[in-house]
């Protein structure tokens, strides 16, 4: 990243590309590798439909820049066109998204299962990536999204309020549930994480 | 070595990616949308929340009006139970508005910026609050007499407290009677009265107590309760006089004295119909079916037999 603008906050770059359309691509740098990844999870399984995918989204991102609202974080605003933009594309093909949750290698998926057991302590310690990602497909959307954004992106309840336009208090709940489920799934799959 | 900032900064940050974006945006000439589209949008959803919570507000008022306002302190002199006569006088077409705007209401508020962040139930409750608060304040200024009277007036269709009113009581061969008193007859005896279908009545009121009276003779609209005795000639035997009182906001106090009122009369017809069959037995040793006495015509009518005293 360059000295000019790795130091600057999202909206400092977001009121200048309002004046300058070049700011922009800042904000795609930014956000093409975690918003790739978000939505490859969300089920956007193959590359060149995730490129488009993740082309239409920043182009709605700027479409909307005046939209933007500041008592949002920029990342859950931007997070929250991303979802609602992957779950249209997954919707227009009429087919139940396949995520991918796991792709980034054994010291990941043990960090990222980690993440679950210590939050609940639900899981046992023998991580399967695989098994955990085909219990995640079996979900309910609704908890999928919720655990994915959680767990997966590591993000606190408020943005995932924010994200998914849902009350803090639900995204509590959702997790939790989301969880019961995703145990219940395993156990019914005999799958075993 | 490149000296302008913004140029350095593009090149940084370029990726297959930033490039394509940048690249579409320009040749489709894609521009931010403008600011005050995001600002009306905002506000036409709080326009739009505040309407629907207007039409529930009015809803709500009509609601108070027609509950206020339902002669349930007479029911038994028009309906057979107190639940037909609430089946039929429930305004179905405002309960059904208040539900809708209640969700609209709901709907649009969780479509504003933050409306998301608060609990489903929170909304909602809000939402019909303040359409029950502003009810009631509407109603203070008679907006549900108003509404309730001139939607029933304009639309055919539409059954207003006013017209559900005066379909039950504009009944001469049921006993029921609405109009407005006009003038004394030739022998200053009978009290001429035109009913809402402009036809002249002479009524008997030799059964009524002298503020029944002073209520018909009054010019205002009232309620006649009694019987038909000559179809013919339109003569009505009154039995009762009661206010007509849609276009007042009656207090609790007004709503328990017309029941008290209206049991007190037909009390006292019960007794005097009562009375008379005694001094007839007593006298022909016999009882007729029908009331040999013109005065104790009032015991005998319909509603004096669903009250059973």
């Amino acid at each position: 990243m360059h000295e000019h603008t790795e130091h600057m906050t999202d909206e400092e770059i977001v009121s200048m590309a309002l004046r300058d359309k070049a700011f922009f691509g800042h904000i795609v740098f930014r956000y093409e590798d975690k918003l790739s990844r978000y939505v490859l999870r969300l089920g956007v399984r193959n590359a060149e439909d995730r490129q488009d995918v993740l082309q239409d989204i920043f182009i709605k991102i700027y479409k909307n820049l005046n939209g933007f609202d500041t008592s949002l974080s920029f990342s859950s605003w931007v997070y929250r066109i991303a979802h609602n933009e992957a779950i249209s594309a997954y919707r227009k093909k009429n087919v139940r998204p396949e995520g991918h949750l796991i792709d980034e290698g054994d010291e990941w998926v043990a960090r990222e299962s980690g993440a679950l057991d210590t939050a609940e302590e639900l899981f046992d310690q023998d991580i399967n990536a695989q098994e955990l990602q085909k219990g995640m497909t079996l979900l309910d959307d609704k908890y999928r999204s919720v655990l994915i954004l959680r767990f997966f992106e590591h993000k606190e309840y408020e943005e995932i309020s924010d994200i998914l336009k849902i009350p803090t208090g639900s995204v509590g709940t959702l997790i939790h549930r989301g969880k019961s489920q995703l145990k219940k799934k395993l156990e019914e799959e005999h799958l075993r994480i | 070595m490149n000296k302008d900032p913004k140029q350095q900064n593009t090149n940084d940050t370029k990726s297959v990616l930033s490039e394509s974006v940048l690249s579409r945006i320009t040749h489709e000439q894609v521009s931010p949308m403008p600011k005050w589209c995001f600002t009306c949008f905002n506000y036409s959803i709080w326009v739009l929340w505040a309407f629907s919570v207007l039409i529930g507000a009015l809803s709500v008022a009509v609601l108070i009006y027609v509950g206020d306002h339902a002669r349930f302190a007479l029911y038994e002199a028009t309906h057979e139970t107190p639940l037909s006569f609430f089946v039929e006088i429930l305004p179905y077409v405002w309960i059904g508005a208040f539900i809708a705007m209640s969700g609209i209401a709901y709907y649009n508020m969780r479509k504003t910026k933050t409306g998301y962040k608060y609990p489903m139930w929170h909304i909602l409750i809000s939402s019909i609050v303040f359409s029950l608060v502003g009810g009631v304040i509407l109603n203070l200024f008679g907006v549900g007499y108003l509404i309730d009277t001139q939607v029933g007036r304009h639309m055919p269709a539409y059954r207003s407290l006013e017209r559900f009113e005066t379909e039950v009581w504009q009944k001469p061969t049921q006993g029921r009677l609405v109009g407005v008193f006009s003038t004394m007859d030739e022998a200053d005896v009978l009290y001429m009265f035109t009913d809402t279908q402009e036809q002249e009545w002479s009524i008997d009121t030799v059964e009524l107590r002298k503020p029944d009276r002073e209520l018909l003779s009054s010019g205002h609209q009232v309620r006649v309760l009694g019987t038909t005795t000559d179809t013919e000639a339109r003569i009505f035997h009154a039995c009762g006089v009661f206010p007509w009182m849609l276009n007042k906001n009656p207090s609790v106090a007004d709503m328990q004295n017309d029941r008290k009122v209206f049991l007190e009369r037909m009390y006292e017809h019960m007794e005097t119909g009562d009375r008379l069959k005694g001094l007839e037995r007593e006298v022909f040793d016999q009882e007729k079916h029908q009331m040999p006495f013109k005065e104790g015509l009032c015991a005998e009518i319909a509603v004096m037999k669903r009250m059973q005293f």
